[in-house]
């Protein structure tokens, strides 16, 4: 299958008083056409980072680029012209963020700003720009379409808000849609009405889906493959049976043991991993899990381990970076070799 | 970092005591207002202004000290004359010592400055910080007072001091002040109005916290920022205010300098083609303004924290 | 009535009777908690969940006695009806009742240190000498996991999860017996929930505390509760141990609820029968008889006209819904 987006070895830092944050650490991975990909992480893992990237949002100063590339459609993003991005915005990329209050216009009608967004890209009149902005409020599954069109963002829900920023970013039925938190914003029934609104528009028009998210359990809902960064580095990623059944970073496995599912009974109790992920403003020299870490050994304190292929039955992709993957140890430690 | 790929022996040891880090902080601590000074830093503009004022103070507190002239004393054998090694600054009109003039002139025009805006610091404070918190007919009451005080003209009120109280310094302190805390009021109400609704101070009034705790240990302390900036953009204002009724002959009377004083005396001599006269009070307003004002714009940006970099 | 909680008997430290907290706003009044009743025994955690508007912030705040009027009912807490206090006799109250806020980057003042946060309690109710309560913030910080040397540092250096520690431990410094945790761990990382839920059941055992335990969410809230209360537009909806809760909901808002939340597990396929349609109706102007009935899928005739009863359909467990009446 071919990747629709390819990012490699991407290196971003912000200047900060304290410092060079060093953000985002060699990040490198790809989407594929018509795929929903589910990138995981803490607050501060980079994932958001990453999204602002891809749309080259992110305000330098006091970001910089420092590294790699962002290939879409055979050009590097991160050398357009800003000129050239605009045209790519909303065109060919979509995003839909998690605050949907700040992210509407709460001086223009609902309506106006999916219109807005056409007619930026398409030379058509602002009544058939009118038309398809109705189309999409009522394919985002908003009722009464004609009255919701003229009504202002504070007169939505945050359900309907989240309905209207989707119409917007699918307007122009884009090549890839990046979802950043999009749901934890909202009410879990809420939630639940969301995601499946989102699944059914992207099966129709056969875009791929960056869905970024902390919830563990949205991405099980929706996801094929799965990402999961931590401290500005990819550590696992595979698809998502891979990453639920067969964890093979011990900050994944811990992740999965932290959360609540329902099938669990009470009396077990909830796992949850010790500590904060590591200040980026000196990000440590070896694995930055090893603070926090079941299994940490002293290798892992000075040597950042290295992104090893994890063999699956199905034959799909899964790869993780942790020592205890490495064939140096399965071979040091035998029968003594633990297995996550 | 491996060397030539090969492992330590102990490498695949446990580790004993990592999770000492789990919750290390590494990037130095900083306070509010250090953050806010080392923007300032940045701001080039902002700190010549600084630079600026703490040279007119040194000027004007240390300035009759260096120069053997006296500010009122007059010679007429030396009138209208040019700068010299004798007069830094030259004469005017009347053989005074324009040097010793200037300094006189600044301590009462950067006194003014200063007083009206701790006057309107201290009033706007307290009037719109106890209408804004404690809210209702208080607020009501307060605030229709500032705005029935704040509609008398201007002019009326510098008459109506100095008939009351004389001309001279008091009174012109007082007629620029007594109506100018109004907007320092209302700025103050406002920031107490949008931080009282605030989470922090909910979490102290749950705790048990009275009001005038809460007043003084959150609202004021984080209120202080657009309050500073407001004070310090007053100061030229009032230097402003104090030059031009100067200049009116309403403000401060000769033999008595103030820069405004002296501009006003100075415009009959430009006809005579002394241009000294009318230069050094003039220049010296002007830098004085500049620099509270840039150094004003600057402290707005350093303590704004939307705009923290 | 005792109650057995933990395997001990149990006396009732709270009771609410009828409580009722209306709001004028533009456009009418807004009765944000409706009658609610309900007992909080000594050393349990009673979880109150609903979602967005249904008013069950505004009830932990009722009962804390944080609002200026507009309140009807009885709040009885060892005896004193706290109702019928001044504010300024509730002070004395506020020593035992202690309040965490959803929002710890909001909650804390950006200009203080940590330790003049945790030490702020202290220094109202002015207890102990200045040397004991820097004692005491130590001891708090270490107490939620964190070092002392973090008592000189900003709430803004430190991440959500640690900022939340910090508002438990300044929850804690004055020794309450009952804390109101309001949505605590909704805008944490979901990774970061079951630290601080661990660290609210461990710090309840070691310092005998009472929680009142408010969440949106019903699959972290069973973790830490004992019993679970479910509200809906300002009206309980279901009372129950938190067991028996998931293992047989009875109101079709419980169902509902517990079917929407997403699992992680890819395999498991989310059934549809349960899920809800439609926005939350506006609490100013809330429907007729039950005011679940406009979204309910099981709802008939009577539903529109009458509000259920509550009723106690099996030993322990209570639910307001005319299909059990």
């Amino acid at each position: 299958m071919e990747p629709l987006v390819q990012i490699k070895n991407l290196h971003i830092s912000f200047n900060t008083y304290a410092g060079e944050v060093k953000a985002v650490r060699g990040v490198s991975f790809d989407i594929y056409k018509g795929e929903m990909l589910g990138v995981v992480g803490e607050s501060g893992c980079g994932k958001s980072v990453t999204s602002n990237a891809i749309m080259r949002i992110l305000p330098t100063p006091p970001a910089e680029y420092k590294q790699g590339e962002i290939i879409m459609d055979g050009k590097n993003l991160l050398g357009l012209s800003e000129s050239h991005m605009q045209r790519i915005r909303g065109k060919d990329i979509g995003m839909i963020f998690q605050d949907s209050m700040a992210s509407l216009n709460p001086t223009m009608n609902v309506g106006s700003q999916i219109a807005e967004v056409i007619r930026r890209h398409q030379k058509v009149s602002s009544d058939k720009a009118k038309r398809q902005a109705i189309e999409m409020l009522h394919l985002v599954g908003l009722s009464n379409p004609e009255k919701r069109y003229h009504q202002y963002p504070h007169e939505f829900s945050g359900g309907m808000r989240q309905r209207a920023m989707i119409a917007i970013a699918l307007a122009l039925n884009p090549k890839l849609l990046i979802a950043d938190e999009p749901t934890t914003a909202l009410d879990v029934t809420i939630q639940d009405q969301i995601l499946k609104v989102m699944k059914t528009l992207i099966e129709k028009s056969d875009a791929s889906v960056m869905l970024i998210t902390h919830d563990l359990g949205v991405v099980a809902e929706t996801c094929r493959r799965v990402v999961v960064m931590y401290a500005g580095q990819i550590i696992e990623q595979g698809a998502a049976d891979h990453i639920f059944y067969n964890a093979k970073h011990p900050y994944t496995k811990g992740l999965l043991l932290s959360v609540p599912s329902m099938k669990m009974d009470k009396t077990k109790a909830l796992e949850p991993i010790v500590g904060s992920p590591p200040d980026l403003f000196s990000p440590p020299a070896g694995c930055p899990f090893y603070a926090r870490c079941k299994y940490a050994m002293k290798i892992c304190k000075d040597s950042c381990p290295v992104m090893e292929a994890i063999p699956e039955n199905d034959g799909q992709a899964h790869e993780a970076s942790c020592w205890l993957n490495s064939l140096n140890y399965r071979e040091a430690l035998g029968e003594r070799a633990v297995t996550l | 970092m491996l060397k030539n790929n090969t492992f330590p022996v102990d490498a695949f040891d446990l580790a004993t005591d990592n999770f000492s880090a789990a919750d290390e902080i590494k990037r130095p601590s900083i306070s509010y207002i250090s953050d806010a000074w080392r923007r300032l830093k940045l701001n080039k503009l902002a700190m010549t202004g600084l630079v600026v004022i703490i040279l007119l103070v040194i000027f004007v507190v240390f300035g009759p000290l260096a120069t053997p002239h006296n500010y009122a004393y007059q010679d007429f054998s030396v009138m209208n004359q040019g700068p010299s090694a004798n007069h830094w600054f030259g004469t005017d009109e009347m053989g005074r010592d324009l040097f010793a003039r200037a300094c006189q002139g600044g301590r009462v025009s950067l006194f003014i400055g200063l007083a009206a805006a701790c006057i309107d610091l201290i009033a706007g404070v307290l009037i719109g910080g106890i209408a804004g918190y404690v809210g209702g007919q208080l607020d009501n009451l307060l605030m229709r007072f500032a705005e029935a005080l704040y509609s008398i003209p201007y002019m009326l009120m510098v008459v109506l001091m100095a008939i009351i109280f004389g001309s001279g310094i008091f009174s012109l302190v007082l007629a620029i002040t007594i109506t100018g805390w109004v907007p320092m009021a209302r700025l103050v109400r406002g920031q107490v109005l949008s931080l009282r609704e605030l989470e922090y101070v909910q979490a102290s009034r749950s705790m048990g916290a009275e009001d005038s705790w809460i007043f003084i240990k959150h609202i004021v302390p984080n209120a202080m920022g657009p309050i500073i900036v407001s004070a310090t953009l007053t100061i030229p204002r009032a230097i402003f205010s104090e030059a031009t009724l100067s200049f009116l002959g309403l403000g401060i009377q000769p033999p008595n300098p103030s820069w405004g004083q002296m501009a006003s005396d100075a415009i009959e001599q430009m006809i005579v083609g002394n241009l000294n006269v009318i230069l050094v009070p003039s220049i010296l307003i002007c830098l004085s303004m500049f620099s509270f004002n840039v150094l004003g714009d600057g402290l707005r940006d350093a303590f704004d924290p939307k705009m923290r970099k | 009535m005792i109650k057995t909680v933990n395997n001990t008997e149990s006396a009732p430290l709270l009771t609410v009777n009828n409580l009722t907290k209306r709001f004028a706003v533009k456009g009418g009044t807004l009765t944000a908690v409706n009658k609610m009743s309900f007992v909080i025994y000594k050393g349990e955690t009673l979880g109150l969940v609903g979602e967005s508007g249904c008013g069950k912030s505004t009830t932990g705040r009722a009962v804390l006695r944080m609002y200026d009027g507009g309140q009807s009912g009885q709040i009885i807490y060892n005896g004193t009806d706290l109702m019928k206090l001044s504010q300024k006799e509730m002070k004395k109250y506020r020593k035992e009742m202690q309040l965490i806020f959803q929002d710890p980057y909001a909650s804390l003042d950006g200009r203080m240190t940590v330790g003049s946060i945790i030490a702020e309690p202290l220094n109202i109710h002015k207890l102990g000498t200045q040397q004991e309560r820097m004692a005491r913030v130590e001891e708090l910080l270490n107490l939620v996991g964190l070092d002392s040397e973090h008592k000189n540092r900003f709430p803004h250096e430190f991440s959500g999860g640690q900022r939340q520690r910090i508002c438990i431990a300044r929850a804690l410094a004055i020794r309450p017996k009952f804390v109101v945790c309001d949505e605590p761990i909704s805008s944490l990382d979901v990774s970061i929930q079951a630290q601080v839920v661990n660290l609210l059941k461990e710090l309840q055992s070691k310092m005998e505390l009472t929680y009142l335990f408010i969440a949106h969410d019903l699959s972290m809230i069973k973790y830490i509760s004992d019993r679970i209360m479910v509200m809906y537009l300002g009206s309980m909806a279901e009372l129950a141990s938190s067991d028996e809760l998931n293992k047989d909901p009875l109101h079709p808002y419980t169902q509902a609820l517990l079917a929407a939340v997403p699992i992680p597990d890819p395999r498991h396929v989310k059934s549809r029968e349960q899920s809800l349609e439609g926005e939350i109706p506006s609490p100013i102007n809330p429907p007729s008889g039950c005011v679940f009935h406009t979204r309910c899928k099981k709802a008939y005739a009577e539903c529109k006209q009458t509000a259920p009863e509550w009723k106690e359909a099996k030993p322990g467990h209570f639910v307001a819904c005319h299909l059990y009446n």
